[in-house]
């Protein structure tokens, strides 16, 4: 079970991570969003995403407008606020630190 | 044939099959129980009721509004049950927070002489019905009457256990859809039996 944990926890932190990267470019419906991170296999069901996102939200990290639909109702699109692009900014650093420290240690160890 | 109703998800209107709809009902129990009953809990429910709308709007055929069972567990699918959501993004605590199970003070129409309310009391303090009502009767007997006065009082006062979940809450259960469907499975063997029983002593007075 602790092995199961430590993979889970580390999923959860880079599945914020990647919500916030892919609205990085540009406002999002939160289907584009599940799209792109079904691609890349971070969730397989969609329900995973919702509370994550009211969550980033309710943090001040994320914003959204109602816009109108040509079928069905209105939809909700995602997109950064200024807190979420400086958030985003240092994630990436910690990330890429991450990623420096994980190559090195496996380096000195080969 | 199939019986079908009308349901709003999400401010559209959908005909949905009897099955499909039992289904459907059951599932959004589970989420509304797992999400709760906080601003932010009401707002993630609407964001997937939306997306569930979608869903069933979408249909490939396009000749049909009607929901059938196995767009049900379609959309079941994709959507995710509460368990899969919590493996995915490691929810630490469920966002309902603890939610004891409390009981409260009700009549109990199942087991009444006059108006239940021995039968609530003794589901309240987790004693026999019997006792409750031997207690009263004492009550009633030692204070010369004011044991009877009690007890209209609290028949005016004490609400009765309409539905399954006021049963559960008077038992201190928790209301569940689990707990609910547990309850009402219990409850139709019981008619079933004491259906049973009538039956064969119906048959004993003919022969």
């Amino acid at each position: 079970m602790k092995t199961e944990n430590t993979k889970a926890q580390m999923r959860k932190g880079v599945l914020e991570y990647c919500i916030l990267l892919v609205l990085n470019s540009e406002p999002l419906y939160a289907i584009n969003i599940i799209k792109d991170l079904k691609d890349a296999k971070m969730i397989v069901v969609e329900g995973t995403l919702y509370p994550l996102l009211t969550r980033l939200k309710n943090d001040g990290l994320l914003s959204y407008r109602w816009e109108e639909s040509t079928q069905g109702p209105p939809r909700k699109y995602y997109e950064l606020t200024e807190n979420g692009k400086s958030f985003l900014n240092e994630l990436e650093i910690s990330w890429s630190d991450l990623v420096k420290a994980v190559n090195t240690v496996k380096k000195n160890r080969a | 044939m199939k019986r079908t109703f009308t349901i709003n998800i999400s401010g559209s209107v959908f005909h949905i099959e009897e099955d499909a709809y039992e289904v459907l009902q059951k599932y959004m129990l589970n989420l509304k129980e797992y999400f709760g009953n906080s601003e932010e809990g009401k707002e993630i429910l609407a964001d997937i009721e939306a997306r569930i709308a979608e869903l069933c709007t979408s249909d490939p055929t396009g000749k049909s509004n009607i929901i059938t069972l196995p767009m049900v567990n379609e959309v079941i699918e994709t959507m995710g049950t509460p368990e899969s959501f919590s493996e995915e993004a490691l929810e630490d605590e469920p966002l309902t927070g603890s939610k004891k199970s409390r009981k409260r003070l009700y009549r109990d129409p199942d087991s009444r002489v006059l108006s239940g309310v021995c039968g609530g009391l003794a589901a309240y303090f987790d004693i026999d019905v019997v006792i409750m009502r031997i207690i009263f009767v004492v009550i009633t007997l030692v204070t010369s009457g004011v044991g009877i006065f009690a007890y209209l009082i609290l028949w005016i006062a004490v609400p009765k256990a309409k539905n399954t979940a006021q049963r559960l809450e008077m038992r201190g259960e928790n209301v569940s859809v689990k707990n609910i469907e547990k309850f009402i499975k219990e409850e139709a063997e019981d008619i079933k039996e004491s259906y049973q029983k009538f039956r064969k002593s119906g048959a004993f007075s003919k022969g």
